[in-house]
């Protein structure tokens, strides 16, 4: 099964839940199942997120690139932008041990990322970040 | 997102219904607080109607949870779907919010 999926949003977070759609809309049409749906939902909510509300110092209008895709029972995801440079495999991991009183509330998002996807790139080229994550499909 | 309430025996029935997405999570953070200026101090979520979930609305829990162990209080979650419960694991929230399958169980765990 090899098919693509390819979105330009706007950096806006009202553009969170039309990607949503179009991504879950892609998971149904490639038999994605349920749990891989979610969780590619997630990672890509959470990172277009985080460069949506951090990537661009002006008020002005600029535009993420997202695509999705599917090879040899694996899902790529891939988000590139050309907001500030930003590595998120760098951001330091909240200790998630820590008693109520102490635990961290920010952080969470990257972390999840990196617990449910099997793999993790960053490379910054030509002005742009690119992330490219890597979830297997089939099997836990 | 929408909200249903309940009182038993001085819980808070909370039923939440929706994705906790970015901007639903500033609701849900605005209901709990609301709540919490109300007086109450002892919170049953119930995540049946919950369809998703991301580190927002993690942060809401978290920030709730907190809020109440200060004040003596305590909020437990019922009947979140698989998925959910999986966030909820991997993230650490379920080690300091109890997560329970049934309302009966949750309310159980409050009491205790």
């Amino acid at each position: 099964m090899e098919s693509r999926l390819s979105l330009v949003l706007r950096n806006d977070l009202g553009e969170l839940e039309r990607m949503s759609q179009a991504v879950s809309a892609w998971c149904r049409a490639n038999a994605v199942s349920a749990e891989a749906e979610y969780q590619v939902n997630l990672a890509l909510d959470e990172i277009v997120s985080n460069v949506i509300h951090h990537g661009w110092k002006d008020d002005g209008a600029h535009q993420l690139h997202v695509r999705v895709s599917c090879a040899a029972d694996e899902l790529t995801l891939e988000v590139e932008d050309d907001a500030v440079p930003f590595n998120p495999l760098e951001a330091p991991a909240p200790d998630v041990t820590k008693p109520l009183e102490e635990r961290p509330v920010g952080g969470l998002g990257i972390h999840l990322v990196r617990q449910i996807m099997d793999g993790l790139e960053y490379r910054r080229q030509d002005g742009k970040n690119l992330l490219v994550m890597k979830k297997k499909m089939g099997g836990a | 997102m929408t909200f249903s309430e309940e009182k038993t025996d001085g819980v808070l029935v909370l039923g939440v219904s929706g994705k906790i997405h970015t901007e639903a999570s500033e609701e849900l953070l605005e209901k709990l607080n609301t709540l919490i200026d109300q007086g109450e101090r002892h919170f049953l979520l119930d995540f049946s109607g919950v369809g998703y979930i991301n580190s927002s609305g993690l942060r809401v829990l978290l920030l709730v949870a907190k809020k109440l162990n200060g004040l003596r209080g305590k909020m437990v979650l019922a009947k979140a779907t698989e998925w959910i419960q999986q966030v909820l694991r991997i993230s650490g929230c379920a080690s300091v919010i109890g997560v329970y399958p049934s309302k009966e169980e949750a309310l159980k765990a409050l009491k205790a």
